[in-house]
């Protein structure tokens, strides 16, 4: 079930810029898609980076930033032309090529991860007919980078963080993978819009019974674990490695890690909603006889990926942090086995047609 | 309850030359040689002293020494051994590490102080102070030439 | 770099050096650990002390009586009325001068507000240390309320040097008993909310039981004291075993918490359930503070008989013992604090070894030090 014929505003710009203009306007559409995807990514980056910050202090009784324009939203902006004008200062006994490329590795990584989400009807760079498989296998690109970063370093802080990240990352993957393999059955296909149509009566959430349930933790957990979030921070572990892989980075090349982060959440709530609850679909279809279609979308998308990252958040500034022997317990004696034996159970369900919907 | 005068008598029965004193502090003191210093504190271990409290480094201006403040943990009663060494140029005493883990630590600190040198300690380096520091300012003789400590 | 070679095949390892600290996030301060690390294991340890290392001992050789206490502020700085008790009180047991009751009640009162407020500072960093960071803040919130009482009657938030030889400094604050009183029903209402945010928490549990385990015999071996001595069921508390203060002139009820399994859940939980047992002394003591007097006579300038005086005391991190040795000057011959961090450090290079170091950070955290407290 490969959708082809529905809209897609940017898929629309380009070939309308094409025929106008020819090649010339083909890249001038590329530039411009490339240009919005950018300004989305800074600005969702910094807005994420000063939710969590009120947030955090919504959670340890403290105000947060409030200074800097009202509420103090423009606190984050502030931080980043800090970060910006900072000198570049790291050691000079790293290995260059690797410690230059693991910041640009790892933001790219999100870049390319955010090109194939839908934001709402038709808003998506590019509707992949495998896009939840291009996502997990793009998400792994991230790993490299911040393998090289802890390497390249030549710190052993960093290069504990890099190996811890590496060995982490690798484990959760599978998990992650299989959940994701779970709803898979359920939608029979691996395009994003095409997941999030079948939803269109009823969310998988719903849908799938019981297994869809456990596919949900699990990739709750495995997605926090990626996104290397508390309680799964092991490569930073502030506590024991001072920053891990990025301990050597300063200036822009921090900021880069920092934002990656936050996008690898934001994109690990978004692939959840998609998947989980329905993407941008309304809950009972609520405003779809409203105009303004692709607007709905996106503020129902918007609002639960909200939801989902402030349960992220909230995990965060609440939970204290695995060991590295239990996080691997977790994953390979518990996860991955109740994974395994969920899509059994999933595919059972779906083979003999039990679900639920309304 | 162990009194003092049992530990005098114990102690005196392997240890004929041992100066004992009950005036100088509130508790029972044993002044000895450096060379039963380690069959004493032995023997007060088997006695049932377990804790070793404190090692407190001395300069006494002619003799350098070690006192040791030793604790029944059962009956909480203390006893203080006291040791001497007329040698000022290179004070020697065994170490007590094989008796008390405490003892690591407290005895690198009053090398690392007073330059006394516990034979058999593992790791016998400076502490405190950085490796290349000269002299030992714990010392009654030691200069303060840089003003540090002395006004 | 010793290298070792493991028959692994093709395959080389090797251990390897690891600098913790001075400038660490999880030493709490300046300490140094040079680890000798597999992978993640650590293998050994050598603690290299001595980075805020002031002297302070040589330096009371060469300042009167008087000054001393001011001096071992400077020391364990959580406990630092604690530590100016113990020194006054051996200057009082060498002139054998009988203080004032209000003065002994005045004493533990502002003594196990101190020892609260240094295990408030450490429940907030232990959370810190295993990576639950909103624990920093609730204590600190809570710790400020003790820190504000201290001020008013002090003039001083941390190094209070409220204790001098045969009194203390000032009389209390007319406020005084009254914020104590409204003090302690509000952390005996927070404490279970501290529990339900860290202490029943799944992880922390794996990550705290059985880990770093201390047994008895090594326990005193090591010459552990205070909490980390009865976690793993050793009595050790000098309140009960040696009274001083209000503790020896009044009968003051109260537990001595005794764990024995000794391992940093054990150590965590004797700190959690001491601060209600302190809540327990200083209500026992806040409403009958006695009026006579807040100094006994003492001379302009203190000269101590000669001879030998020891004084021991339970600050929040142990048995912490000052040891003076007078000549009849007006400046001691010679000082040596016992500091109960030191000998606690010691019993870290022990348990803390075959662990991985995300369990060495949780140990010291257990252990809890304080960094000037171990070099002086």
């Amino acid at each position: 079930m490969i959708l082809t014929n529905t809209t897609n505003y940017f898929g629309d710009l380009v070939s309308f810029l094409a025929e106008k203009m020819g090649i010339g306007g083909q890249i001038l559409a590329y530039v411009i898609v490339a240009a919005v995807y950018l300004g989305f990514f800074a600005i969702a980056g910094l807005l994420l980076v000063y939710i969590e910050r009120r947030v955090a202090a919504f959670f340890q009784l403290r105000l947060g930033p409030n200074r800097v324009g009202p509420h103090g939203i423009f606190q984050t902006i502030a931080d980043a032309l800090k970060l910006l004008s900072k000198e570049i200062f790291g050691t000079n006994r790293k290995d260059n090529l690797l410690y230059t490329t693991a910041y640009y590795l790892v933001i790219i990584a999100a870049l390319v991860s955010l090109s194939v989400i839908p934001f709402s009807i038709g808003v998506q760079a590019y509707d992949l007919n495998i896009g939840v498989f291009f996502i997990s296998a793009v998400s792994s690109v991230g790993v490299l980078g911040i393998l090289f970063g802890g390497w390249g370093s030549n710190n052993k802080y960093s290069l504990i963080g890099g190996m811890r990240s590496g060995l982490q990352m690798i484990s959760y993957e599978l998990s992650s993978g299989l959940a994701i393999l779970t709803i898979i059955l359920l939608a029979g296909t691996l395009q994003m819009s095409g997941i999030i149509e079948a939803q269109r009566d009823t969310w998988f959430i719903l849908k799938g019974h019981i297994p869809a349930w456990i596919a949900f933790f699990i990739f709750v957990i495995a997605g926090t674990a990626e996104s290397n979030r508390t309680p799964f921070d092991l490569p930073e572990g502030e506590a024991e490695l001072g920053a891990g892989y990025h301990s050597e980075y300063s200036g822009m090349g921090f900021a880069y890690f920092f934002l990656a982060e936050f996008i690898n959440m934001f994109i690990i709530a978004a692939v959840g909603v998609t998947l989980f609850f329905g993407g941008w679909l309304a809950p009972f279809g609520i405003t779809d006889t409203l105009p303004w279609q692709p607007l709905w979308g996106a503020v129902w998308f918007f609002l639960k990926v909200a939801v989902f990252i402030f349960f992220m958040m909230w995990f965060r500034w609440t939970f204290p942090r695995l060991r590295i022997d239990q996080l691997l317990t977790l994953e390979w004696k518990y996860l991955l086995p109740i994974g395994l034996l969920n899509i059994v159970l999933m595919a059972v369900i779906v083979y003999y047609n039990v679900l639920i919907s309304f | 309850m162990m009194t003092n005068n049992d530990i005098i008598t114990s102690l005196q029965k392997s240890f004929p030359n041992l100066e004992f004193n009950e005036e100088e502090s509130k508790y029972l003191t044993v002044n000895t040689s450096p060379e039963d210093y380690l069959a004493v504190m032995q023997n007060l271990r088997e006695a049932g002293f377990d804790y070793l409290f404190s090692m407190t480094g001395m300069d006494w201006g002619k003799e350098l020494g070690v006192t040791n403040h030793l604790e029944n943990t059962q009956t909480g009663t203390m006893v203080v051994v006291k040791v001497k060494l007329e040698d000022r140029q290179n004070p020697e005493l065994p170490t007590l590490e094989n008796i008390w883990k405490t003892a690591h630590l407290h005895e690198r600190e009053i090398f690392d102080l007073f330059g006394i040198n516990f034979k058999g300690h593992t790791v016998m380096k400076r502490l405190l102070l950085s490796e290349d520091w000269e002299g030992y300012p714990m010392r009654k003789d030691w200069k303060d030439e840089t003003k540090m400590i002395i006004r | 770099m010793k290298t070792v070679t493991l028959n692994t095949g093709d395959l080389k390892s090797q251990e390897y050096f690891l600098n913790m600290g001075p400038q660490h996030p999880a030493t709490h301060g300046v300490l140094r650990l040079i680890l000798t690390m597999d992978g993640e294991i650590v293998k050994n340890i050598e603690p290299d002390l001595g980075y805020i290392h002031r002297s302070i001992e040589k330096q009371c050789e060469y300042e009167g009586y008087k000054q001393i206490i001011h001096l071992t502020d400077r020391m364990d700085y959580l406990s630092s009325h604690i530590n100016n008790e113990a020194v006054a009180l051996a200057i009082e047991q060498a002139l054998e001068i009988e203080v004032p009751e209000r003065v002994k009640v005045i004493r533990t009162i502002m003594g196990e507000l101190t020892r609260i407020a240094s295990h408030l500072l450490w429940w907030g960093v232990m959370g810190m240390d295993v990576g639950a960071l909103t624990t920093f803040m609730y204590a600190f919130r809570d710790r400020e309320m003790i820190n504000d009482i201290m001020e008013e009657t002090c003039g001083a938030r941390l190094t209070m040097s409220y204790s001098t030889p045969g009194g203390v400094m000032f009389d209390l604050h007319p406020n005084f008993q009254k914020r104590v009183k409204e003090f302690i029903p509000h952390l005996r209402s927070v404490i279970p909310k501290y529990d339900e945010l860290l202490t029943g928490n799944v992880i922390f549990q794996k990550r705290m039981k059985g880990v770093g385990v201390l047994s008895y015999e090594d326990a005193i071996s090591h010459g552990a004291s205070g909490p980390v001595a009865r976690g793993s069921g050793v009595s050790c508390d000098r309140r009960i075993k040696d009274p001083y203060s209000a503790f020896k002139a009044r009968d003051i009820k109260f537990n001595e918490i005794l764990f024995t399994e000794g391992d940093n859940l054990a150590r965590y939980n004797v700190r959690m359930k001491e601060m209600l047992e302190s809540l327990n002394i200083i209500e026992q003591l806040i409403d009958n503070i006695p009026d006579d007097g807040i100094q006994a006579k003492t001379k302009a300038l203190i000269k101590l008989p000669k001879g030998e005086f020891l004084q021991r005391v339970e600050t929040a991190r142990g048995d912490m013992g000052v040891y003076i040795v007078s000549d009849g000057k007006k400046n001691p011959y010679r000082v040596k604090f016992r500091s109960p961090g030191f000998s606690n450090l010691n019993a870290l290079i022990e348990i803390g070894k075959g662990h991985l170091i995300a369990d060495l950070v949780a140990i010291m955290s257990t252990l809890d030090f304080v960094v000037p407290d171990i070099d002086r």
